[in-house]
């Protein structure tokens, strides 16, 4: 019985959701090198160390070569992936001695990416690319091979985080392990040694993949699946008849079948194809959905089993293909809710323990020259840099300087004068935050002028690289219609079609406005809200309608912000100016700007000012 | 490193495979700027082109790409080398990352010379190896600005010169700058855009037939790319040929008075600053002409030039709904509309 994954021995039910997870282990043992990698989605904990220890064990248990499972933190430098130089051999030797950058050390097996959701950008372009090309190019030039597959551990908790999407893009599984029990999550030496034992060897596996055949229809049902997502990524589909190829590798068959590829779709996309989908589920309605999908183990039945109770047929059941799409364009709207970084309330909730990132002036951010005077206290000399100043010196500080013929080492002179340091530019850049009243009658009117604000100010932003947000409140609730970004295209998308009209939980929208620049912060960058209101609020934050909570409340919120050092600007949209809103505005020490008639240029004037004057910080 | 994926096997995207064809016809034209979700098949593209052009000749041990017949200045291998250490090699196509720095991208004081034999020599760096071939900036719209400046005053100049560190350098630079990235995660200042010769969008394939085409070519290559390069080998010859055969003939394509009249109106009506716009529609035109071996330009290439030479020129006017290939596609009907009253 070599598929021991999802189907253990009924002695000891193992948790489907964790049979998954050793299945997707199995996967990426078999598949280390040909696939991307695995995004593993779990908080740091017991059962995440479990699933990490398996794929050791498995890994361990392989028959052949070792295969490298190297912990990399995301912090790691661009510099020490690729390989560069090694300063200390540098420095004993006398001469550059480099190093094996750590994605060549991993080759042939993984790397295990801790937080890969700080990783930065460059680094993770750096991964990227490795991960396309089977090798690194290294400081020196010197070509490597790195073929490997990543194993990112996602932290994320919330909206504010996620992959760099240069790496998330090309990671194949998808795999979710919050919500399991450690006891459900098995781990033992012999478990894994079965996993392991049919498994072609190491250096045999691409051949063993390759010469499985792919029917034309389950490519097309795979090529349907990644065009349902959003963005209808290629990568998808190529990674699903990859992953299908796997999982009949590690059956030993000599064709994928359906039942493969619906088991690749639910490691690929972390959901099951159903066609019989709970219209529950498409609903959209948020705060249950994350629910539903977290307490829910995927139903035991994937739509695949229907071919295994019609016998060992080789043959594609071409009505489990068209089954298949279509439930794929079905959950639609269930993928586009997976698609988005935020899935639970009480993740988002749950403010506590969040990784740093608190702004640290420059002593972030992109290397942006050298200098020779620390640009902060206690900076590192750069060693590379600082050698490079000395060199040129070395033969006046020191006649003798030059390789002896017997080897000895000769010793190089360096003084304060030749050390350099690397000078970090971090941009001061802004994030305006817009909270923009939705409610009542000239709602309509406001929001346009709001949207014309944020466009402009999106327009002439590309300079200054500040960033635009924007939350409307109507009805019960605030609702975030626009993350923090820089992309005009983005905002156009996402601006078109915003409802209005209803009451005004202004309290609810400060408290977003307030969770929003607390993200903007711990990315290092200086949140300004914006609230474009006439300051009556009526709706309190449990979502009653009592206009003297709905005031307290406010207030309460707005002195918090004031107190957490955000700065903000209140624009009075009513026609009439009233106290209660200056009131307001003095509470959460927010510049306060009566404004009857609204306008896209007498907004967009007084933020681009604000934003200019707090640039600066 | 595996052959890369052949040119000709890409499916579909065909503006953006004419807009690299006509790069690398034309250097001067400014380079190309593909901009697209991920996974369209930008660097694939990209890296199967050095694939086509004909190799250059070079000599073995040089460090700068030089050109045996014109040798940089600083390149003491060219200097000295009898012919006999002549040799043919592959266009480079150098890949620019992400994070690297300005020592890398223009070269420095070389450490282990200094070092060893306490000479002060030059390193060669990114921009020396890219010369006389191709220079890929994946993710150009995160690259820091101070290098995309740097790259774009090369690129245009064709000369790095490196005034650092006691060294004082100049060689010769020239590649086809090509740079691609994804405009939602951060868009390119506008003076820099409008650098760049030709602009266009790549998406994925929407139907599903050429989805599956997709898959199942990309699968034949991953099993065994060299029976899939050998089954595209035919291809590949006849697009390389006419690489070279455009190159040599792109010079000598006339462009009639009425076609520059044509295009004057077309970037008037944009209101396209600057002679740029003109200037690349018309080395955009010609080098279409060469590609598809004709002697002179016609309306229709300069037609199917226009949105790839001048949508990314256009000045933005964040309150306008449509976007500029919609503007560009506009203008290019009024003035294709009525042509022959201008002439």
């Amino acid at each position: 019985m070599p598929d021991l994954g999802p189907d253990p021995d009924p002695a000891t039910p193992v948790h489907p959701r964790w049979g998954d997870a050793l299945l997707a282990a199995q996967v990426l043992v078999a598949g280390a090198g040909l696939i991307g990698g695995v995004r593993l989605r779990a908080g740091a904990g017991p059962v995440r160390d479990r699933w990490l220890e398996m794929m050791g064990l498995m890994l361990a248990a392989r028959p052949g070569t070792a295969q490298p499972y190297i912990r990399i933190p995301s912090s790691s430098a661009a510099g020490r992936l690729t390989g560069g130089i090694d300063i200390a051999a540098t420095l004993t030797s006398g001469r550059p001695v480099h190093e094996k950058g750590l994605l060549a050390r991993a080759d042939g097996g993984f790397i295990i990416l801790g937080m890969a959701e700080r990783l930065a950008g460059a680094s993770a372009a750096i991964i990227g690319r490795a991960l396309d090309d089977g090798e690194t190019i290294g400081s020196s030039g010197t070509r490597q091979p790195s073929r490997f597959s990543i194993v990112a551990l996602d932290e994320s908790t919330g909206e504010d985080e996620d992959l760099p999407s240069a790496l998330a893009d090309r990671l194949t599984l998808d795999l979710r392990l919050d919500g399991l029990s450690i006891h459900d999550a098995a781990c033992d030496p012999d478990l894994a040694a079965t996993l392991v034992r049919d498994l072609p060897d190491a250096a045999a596996s691409a051949q063993a993949m390759g010469g499985i055949p792919v029917a034309d229809g389950l490519l097309e049902a795979a090529a349907a699946i990644s065009l349902a997502l959003p963005g209808g990524p290629i990568r998808r589909a190529l990674d699903l008849v990859r992953t299908a190829r796997i999982l009949a590798m590690i059956e030993r068959r000599d064709e994928v079948d359906g039942e493969h590829l619906a088991t690749a779709v639910r490691l690929c996309l972390g959901m099951t194809l159903n066609a019989s989908e709970q219209p529950a589920e498409s609903q959209p309605t948020e705060a249950d959905q994350p629910e539903d999908r977290d307490d829910q183990p995927p139903p035991p039945e994937p739509p695949g089993h229907d071919t295994d109770s019609n016998g060992e047929t080789t043959e594609v059941d071409l009505s489990d293909v068209d089954m298949m799409v279509a439930a794929a364009a079905a959950s639609r709207a269930v993928l586009a809710e997976l698609d988005r970084p935020d899935r639970s309330m009480a993740a988002k909730m749950a403010r506590t323990g969040k990784s740093g990132g608190f702004k640290s002036g420059s002593r972030r951010g992109r290397p942006a020259g050298i200098v020779s005077r620390p640009p902060y206290n206690e900076a590192r000399p750069d060693v590379v840099s600082t050698l490079r100043a000395a060199i040129p010196w070395q033969r006046l500080r020191n006649p003798d300087f030059a390789l002896s013929a017997d080897g000895s080492v000769p010793k190089l002179r360096i003084l304060p004068s030749d050390f350099r340091y690397i000078r970090f530019r971090h941009r001061t850049e802004s994030t305006a935050i817009f909270a923009v009243d939705a409610s009542g009658s000239t709602a309509m009117e406001r929001l346009a002028e709001a949207k014309g604000a944020i466009e402009l100010l999106l327009g002439d932003c590309y300079v200054r690289r500040d960033q635009v947000a924007l939350i409307t409140f109507r009805g019960l609730t605030a609702e975030t219609l626009l993350e923090p970004t820089r992309s005009l295209v983005r905002a156009k998308r996402s601006l078109t079609g915003i409802p209005g009209g209803g009451p005004t939980p202004l309290a609810g929208a400060i408290r977003r406005s307030l969770e929003i620049a607390g993200m903007v912060q711990r990315r290092g960058q200086s949140p300004l809200i914006v609230y474009l209101t006439d300051g009556s609020g009526n709706i309190a934050l449990d979502g009653k309608a009592d206009r003297v909570r709905a005031r307290e409340d406010a207030q309460m919120l707005a002195r918090q912000g004031a107190a957490l050092g955000y700065r903000s600007i209140l624009i009075d949209i009513s026609r009439r100016p009233r106290e209660t809103t200056r009131e307001l505005a003095r509470s959460m020490q927010a510049q306060y700007c009566p404004l009857p008639n609204v306008s896209a240029s007498a907004v967009n004037a007084i933020v681009s000012a604000e934003m200019q004057k707090g640039g600066g910080q | 490193m595996a052959k890369p994926y052949p040119f000709s096997a890409i499916v579909g995207q065909d503006e953006m495979k004419d807009a690299l064809l006509m790069a690398a016809v034309e250097p001067a034209l400014g380079g190309v700027l593909v901009f697209g979700d991920r996974g369209t098949g930008k660097s694939t593209a990209v890296r199967a082109l050095a694939e086509l052009v004909p190799e250059l000749a070079g000599t073995s041990g040089c460090r700068y790409n030089c050109d045996p017949a014109q040798p940089a200045e600083p390149c003491r291998v060219c200097a000295t080398a009898p012919k006999s250490e002549r040799i043919k090699r592959r266009a480079p196509m150098v890949d620019l990352p992400l994070g690297a720095t300005e020592d890398r991208v223009c070269g420095a004081l070389d450490i282990e010379k200094a070092l060893v034999s306490g000479e002060r020599a030059f390193e060669p760096g990114l921009l020396a190896k890219a010369h006389r071939g191709f220079l890929y900036v994946d993710e150009v719209n995160l690259l820091e600005d101070h290098l995309v400046d740097l790259l774009l005053d090369v690129a245009a100049s064709g000369v790095n010169v490196v005034e650092r560190e006691g060294l004082s350098v100049r060689h010769p630079a020239r590649f086809v700058l090509v740079g691609s990235g994804n405009p939602e995660e951060g868009e390119l200042r506008p003076q820099l855009l409008d650098r760049f010769g030709l602009s266009v969008d790549v998406a994925s394939p929407r139907d599903i037939a050429s989805r599956i085409e997709v898959l199942k070519r990309r699968d034949a290559y991953e099993q065994d790319p060299d029976a899939f390069h050998a089954k595209w080998a035919r291809e590949e010859q006849r697009l390389a040929a006419r690489i070279v055969a455009g190159r040599k003939a792109v010079g000598s394509v006339v462009l009639t008075e009425r076609l520059m009249i044509m295009m004057a109106h077309l970037c008037m009506q944009l209101g396209v600053d600057g002679l740029r716009g003109e200037l690349t529609l018309m080395r955009a035109a010609r080098a279409k002409a060469a590609l598809d071996r004709r002697k002179e330009a016609t309306v229709e290439d300069v037609l199917a030039v226009a949105p790839m030479a001048l949508r990314h020129r256009l000045r933005r006017d964040p309150l306008d709904e449509a976007g500029s290939k919609t503007r560009v596609d506009r203008a290019i009907s009024e003035v294709a509309g009525a042509p022959a009253g201008h002439a």
